[in-house]
């Protein structure tokens, strides 16, 4: 696996979270992700994983991800041999960290890999073969949503101040999606723990991220929760086992 | 705050839901009389009973049908749009006109 | 430390290693920690706490449980708090509400001698008449009424809401609702359990069952540690529950959060509210509940008083009548308003023992006041009445407490929220609760079960039904309850006084004579009973006046009081702080990926529904220079501007094109991939309800844009007709995964033409309407060549998150061309000067497309689209009015604002949907609905502005500017 390259300011690249400008005010440092970056580091790697730990929120906005709908979509993936969930709103891991998110009979999700590694999903040979596929389309999943996660310990204490729906672990356990309502916007919730530590994405519309973010940093703070980078992601990833798929 | 099950989604509160009218009989466009077609239009007939209704689930944009007793409040039935209509609708005729005229 | 408090073990809530001191009107008192206000002011023999509402008696303790008004009280932050609930802090200054003067001496308490002349309804038969006295009333009536002080200087607290979820909930922390907290967890059930006191027990905690079988201390204990050790069950104290809503949807308002509890069953085990008889003088400071004088003395160590009497219509009366024995509070007469039983009973025989009299068949007749008229002194009694006619030789007893035990009601009012119904039963002279909602239960005393292994035996049976309803097959064992257990309610327990005061409503002030009054006024049924003498409608709502009320209702009418009727009960249940539904509230917002770009060139920011958009760049105070200069810039150079919000809107497969054409009036089967083409979309009444342009990408590839407020219901109409058509097309709204700008003047094709090496931008190879696939600096980009302001002009839709660096490399190529950035507002009046409509603000809820003249977006060949015949109808009916230009030529004449009225001889013919000064052509211009015969160019209109002043305006050909069209197509 190779490191993801540094990046001083993310204004320089073309392809820029809607929340860059809030990382550099409060000191973040960023890797690059294709054309976009990544808050690395909010604090120290020890500070953030111990935040993550209890309660943190982070910004995967620059990770990739894409969506492919339609009658045939399930065929053809299972075609580009991604394995599909069997109902909607459950999740699928793939042994390269790829999660497949079935959000309705014929729509599916698909979120990179938290390394950064599955740039691309498909060649472009496939997505020129998924214009003639039948009634299967592209959805630009890319820059629709957002994608914020919600990690820690406390995480599902914190969301039920915010979601009417249950998302304690005997309700909500991994791999389950709730696409729901959200201090008042329509957000996606799977719940994919990383390790032994529960954690929640949150895709919502992308233009409503900053004020997506704001509303959980503030109900964050009875928890002292916070942002974090990344790469406590990866320590939790690293430190606890995965289980078995 | 009153529940509803979504034949997709589950059961969820109201406020994740919008209302998309009765489920009742389209007269045909283009042979009914005036008449029948502004009451089609204009009027709805909130029976009191037992009814079925449009609900769109919001968050995934998701339009199904719901069989409610108006009265009671009580929902006996949510099911997926399919459930009613199977077959493609065509103004085939019309269209065979519109074709020729092209 | 003072002469009332009793020594420990009394005092369950004290903790008296730690004393507290504070102030109430002024004066210095102690309690202990755990006390409430009231508790602490009563152990140091202060029994007034407040002056009654209407006419300023004095009023005390009477529940000792929140429950009703007497013991409202002023604190800091904080008016009507409830001096028998709130608990005393350090230093806490309290004081007293409705006081004229002061609490021992109130100079408003003559108005009780004028309550003759202040007859129920006194307001609504006193003021109404000449018209508008009301008006001056009012102002002077108003002082007087209402209470408390808000404090205005009160910093912002920190308020929350949080939803939970449960299997089962159980309301009310008694012997009932811990055994069915308990039952329910046990059979594996999550559960909730909910108790509005500070401590969990309920009547455990302060009454006595020494009838009942195990003794209470063991019996409370056993449930209390079963409880708080269960894993299962989750316990909320010091918590109320406020309100029920459908389908089991419980607000829960603690401290400083309001929880939004789902429950799949919920019991309500809120116990019962005691009652008071009704007899003159009532309402005196000394005379209290009996369940109010247990809580003082078990909860709080108060000794309620020197020299007791009894008045009860049951055995909790004798009860009661040791309990104060043992307090050493000497008991001088028990009356007990039922006849001597014929056969003994137990707790006759021990209040006997202890050399109590016992009087049966007694009643008082009146309280008689102490000196200072604050507080009891005596009672009167005598012989019940027989009803011959023939008053009954009273005798004095002097006591300064008198004890009230004449039966309860249950606490009904969330049951009745949640669609039971509150009747009542003659047999057993008591309100009964029917009719519960699926997936609701009552148990204990609020079910009309009494006695302590009953209403623990209750508990369980209600879980047993809790579980059933879950789904679980296996019923627990439980207990049965015994059916023989006897109602505590006394029939009549009403004493009409010759000169009144026998109060109904405490918080309102209301006599018997009010009541029957009202009955008589004509007011028969019991709703509009309150309504008009206002019984109920205070802040203890009915908790002690409505079993009153419907009994002498029932027998004014001369009727059963099961067919009375009762009012209805509303949530919440009781006060709650405004803090509580403003704590956590949501403001969504939208931004472009461009946003903090408008940010740092000075935009003035509005909001379009959830978004942000630039109105125009700079300070406010230059607003219209600025608009008119960046209209000018369009017109002469180049502008840009963001429309990102604009709405999107991909539509895909072999039927993409048939399916456009049922949406839209257009046709679109024939439309050449690579070109755009206006579409237009009515309803089915045939109203114009969105525009935009729909973008042939590939033969079954189309992007439809529309507006940035409709587009969320565009693309949901288009599901909910697919579903009905189920034609093969796949829609997608990918609004906000494209940003979009707008570039567009004379200069605009210069701009692009050292960006986008991959397009020939050239007019032949890219005309109007013409749609391109480009890429500019690696970002791939959708061009569209439109011009909703009327220049050369492209539209560049990009994938969202490269908005940013797409509008810094077209702010910068077009730096030679004098490029400048354009807000909503310039763009407004650019679109006006084209003549084009904004959908929304040019069109309102009846406008069809004819009347704004776009016959020619409607196709005549297609067989169907939606509001095809509503559209043939309204052309069949002819047209109503037309949308038209209109020119304003006086330059000294003041602009018309949108919804101005256009004027002809006095009658009002139409109204104006936009207007702005163009300095493009040195005019007013404006769009307006005029009669078709006033619509053509060169009639002359009246257009009423501001003040009325009558404005001349022209008709004019449309557009105003460039009507050939020739630098759109530039």
């Amino acid at each position: 696996m190779s490191e993801l390259p540094v990046v001083q300011d993310p204004g320089s690249l073309p392809r820029r979270s809607p929340l860059y400008r809030l990382h550099l005010a409060t000191g973040a440092s960023f890797r690059q992700v294709e054309d976009n970056a990544v808050p690395y580091l909010m604090a120290s790697l020890p500070g953030d994983t111990a935040t993550a730990r209890q309660l943190g929120l982070v910004d995967l906005c620059g990770l990739t991800k894409t969506g492919v709908k339609g009658p045939g979509a399930p065929a053809w993936l299972q075609q580009k041999r991604f394995q599909l969930p069997a109902e909607p709103n459950l999740a699928v891991l793939q042994p390269n960290g790829v999660l497949v998110a079935r959000l309705s009979f014929d729509e599916f999700l698909i979120l990179g890999d938290l390394k950064g590694q599955s740039s691309a999903f498909f060649d472009p040979e496939d997505i020129r073969l998924l214009d003639s596929a039948p009634q299967a389309y592209l959805l630009p999943r890319g820059d629709s949503h957002c994608w914020l996660g919600v990690v820690g310990a406390q995480a599902s204490k914190m969301l039920v101040k915010l979601c009417a729906i249950d998302l304690g672990s005997e309700q909500f356990p991994d791999f389950v999606i709730a696409q729901t309502i959200i201090a008042d916007i329509s957000v996606i919730v799977i719940r994919h723990d990383l390790g032994l530590t529960p954690c929640f994405y949150l895709l919502a519309d992308i233009a409503s991220t900053e004020y997506l973010w704001e509303v959980l940093l503030d109900a964050m703070l009875e928890f002292v929760g916070g942002g974090v980078g990344l790469a406590a992601l990866h320590t939790l990833l690293e430190q606890e086992p995965v289980s078995a798929m | 705050m009153k529940q509803l099950r979504c034949p997709l989604n589950g059961l969820r509160n109201i406020s994740e839901f919008i209302y998309g009218g009765e489920y009742h009989d389209v007269p045909d466009y283009r042979s009914c009389s005036s008449r029948d077609w502004s009451e089609h239009v204009f009027f709805a007939e909130t029976k009191a009973g037992w009814v079925i209704e449009w609900w769109c689930h919001l968050p995934t944009s998701y339009w199904f049908l719901v069989e409610r007793n108006t009265v009671s409040d009580e929902i006996r039935r949510s099911f997926p749009s399919s459930d009613l209509y199977q077959e493609r609708v065509d103004f085939s005729r019309a269209l065979a006109r519109e074709k020729q005229s092209e | 430390m003072s002469n009332n408090r009793l020594p420990p073990p009394y005092g369950l809530r004290l903790q008296r290693q730690k004393p507290i001191s504070f102030t109430f009107d002024g004066k210095r008192f102690t309690g202990y920690s755990g006390d409430t206000i009231a508790s602490a002011l009563a152990a140091n023999n202060q029994w007034l706490l407040s002056r009654s509402f209407k006419y300023h008696r004095p009023r005390g303790v009477l529940t000792m449980a929140g429950q009703d008004a007497n013991t409202l009280v002023q604190l800091p932050s904080n008016p009507n708090a409830l001096a028998d609930v709130e608990k005393i802090c350090p230093d806490l200054k309290v004081s007293c509400q409705n006081v004229s003067g002061s609490l021992q001496r109130d100079r408003l308490s003559w108005l009780g001698y004028l309550s003759r002349f202040l007859p129920v309804a006194f307001y609504y038969k006193a003021f109404f008449r000449p018209k508008g006295v009301w008006e001056l009333w009012a102002r002077l009536i108003r002082k007087q009424a209402g209470l408390g002080r808000i404090d205005e200087s009160l910093k912002p607290g920190y308020y929350d809401k949080e939803h939970c979820f449960y299997d089962v909930m159980v309301i009310g922390g008694g012997p009932a609702g811990l055994s069915a907290a308990l039952t329910a967890a046990d059979a594996g059930a999550k559960v909730l359990l909910v108790d509005e006191n500070t401590e969990l027990g309920g009547s455990l905690n302060y009454t006595e069952f020494p009838l009942d079988g195990l003794t209470l201390t063991v019996q409370r204990q056993q449930l209390m540690d079963k409880v708080n050790a269960h894993a299962a069950i989750e316990v909320k104290t010091d918590a109320v529950c406020n309100g029920w809503f459908a389908d089991n949807w419980l607000a829960v308002i603690t401290e400083q959060r309001l929880f939004k509890v789902r429950a799949k069953q919920v019991i309500m085990a809120m116990g019962s509210f005691e009652q008071a008889a009704v007899f003159r003088n009532n309402d005196l400071p000394g005379i209290m509940m009996s369940s109010a004088a247990l809580r003082l003395i078990h909860l709080y160590a108060v000794r309620p008083g020197q020299k007791a009497v009894v008045l009860c219509g049951n055995w909790d009366g004798y009860s009661c009548a040791l309990a104060l024995t043992s307090a050493g509070v000497k008991v001088q007469a028990l009356l007990d308003l039922r006849e001597r039983p014929d056969a003994g009973h137990p707790f006759l025989e021990k209040v006997e023992a202890l050399g109590i009299s016992v009087r049966f068949q007694y009643q008082v007749r009146q309280a008689v006041a102490s000196r200072t008229g604050n507080h009891l002194a005596a009672v009167e009694v005598c012989e019940l009445d027989s009803g011959n006619g023939r008053p009954a030789t009273a005798s004095v007893l002097a006591c300064d407490l008198l004890v009230m035990a004449v039966g309860y009601t249950p606490a009904y009012q969330l049951a009745c929220q949640a669609g039971g119904h509150l009747s009542y039963d003659d047999s057993t002279a008591a309100f009964v609760i029917e009719n519960l909602p699926e997936n609701c239960f009552i148990a204990g005393s609020m079910n009309a079960v009494w006695g302590l292994d009953n209403v623990i035996a209750d508990g369980g049976l209600a879980a047993g039904r809790a579980l059933k309803a879950l789904g679980q097959v296996a019923e627990p064992r439980l207990a049965s309850v015994d059916e023989k257990c006897q109602s505590p309610n006394f029939a009549w327990p009403i004493f009409p006084h010759s000169r009144g005061k026998e109060f109904v409503d405490f918080d309102e002030d209301l006599q018997v004579e009010d009541i029957v009054n009202a009955v008589n006024d004509g007011y028969e049924h019991v709703q509009l009973v309150k309504r008009y003498s206002t019984a109920g409608m205070g802040p203890s709502q009915g908790r002690h006046s409505a079993l009153a009320l419907a009994r002498l209702v029932a027998v004014t009418r001369g009727i059963s009081v099961s067919e009375t009727g009762v009012t209805t009960a509303r949530p919440p249940f009781s006060a709650e702080l405004l803090a509580h539904s403003a704590g956590r509230v949501f403001y969504p917002a939208k931004r472009s990926n461009m946003h903090y770009r408008h940010i740092e060139l000075g935009a003035q920011m509005m909001q379009a529904g959830v978004w942000y958009r630039p109105a125009f760049y700079g300070l406010k105070r230059d607003r219209d220079r600025l608009i008119q200069a960046e209209v000018s810039n369009v017109r002469t150079n180049v502008g840009i501007i963001d429309v990102s919000t604009l709405g999107g809107i991909e539509v895909r497969g072999t039927d993409a094109a048939e399916f456009l054409n049922r949406m839209y009036t257009f046709g679109f089967i024939k439309q050449p991939v690579g070109k755009a083409r206006y579409a237009l979309q009515i309803n089915e009444a045939g109203v114009v309800i969105d525009d935009g342009v729909a973008c042939r990408l590939e033969r079954d590839h189309f992007y439809v844009t529309a507006t940035t407020g409709g587009v969320d219901g565009v693309a949901r109409s288009m599901l909910k007709w697919n579903a009905q058509w189920r034609l093969s097309v796949d829609i997608a709204n990918v609004t906000s995964a494209y940003c979009a700008i707008n570039i567009a003047g004379p200069n605009a094709r210069r701009v692009l033409e050292d960006l986008c090496q991959d397009v020939d931008i050239g007019a032949e190879h890219f005309p109007y309407m013409a749609v391109r696939q480009g890429t500019i600096a690696g970002i791939s980009v959708r061009l569209i060549r439109v011009g909703f302001v009327g220049e050369l002009g492209y539209e560049l839709h990009a994938p969202q998150q490269y908005g940013e660096a797409l509008w810094d490399i077209l702010m910068k190529a077009g730096e030679a061309y004098g490029i400048a950035p354009f807000g909503v507002e310039a763009q407004r009046l650019l679109r006006l000067e084209k003549g084009h409509i904004i959908v929304g603000q040019d069109t309102d809820a009846m406008t069809h497309p004819l009347e704004i003249n776009m016959g020619w977006a409607v196709s005549k060949v297609k067989p169907f689209y939606v509001g095809i015949r509503s559209l043939q109808e309204l052309e069949k009916a002819g047209l109503k009015r037309v949308l038209a230009g209109f020119l304003i030529k006086d330059r000294q004449a003041p602009a018309p604002l949108e919804s101005h009225l256009v004027i002809d001889k006095g009658e009002m013919i139409g109204r104006v949907t936009s207007c702005h000064y163009s300095a493009t052509l040195k005019a007013i211009i404006g769009l307006a609905y005029v009669p078709p015969q006033r619509g053509h160019p060169g009639e002359a209109i009246s257009i009423k502005v501001e003040g009325g002043v009558l404005v001349n305006a022209e008709i004019v050909q449309l557009p105003f500017y460039d009507p050939d069209n020739l630098r759109q197509g530039l």
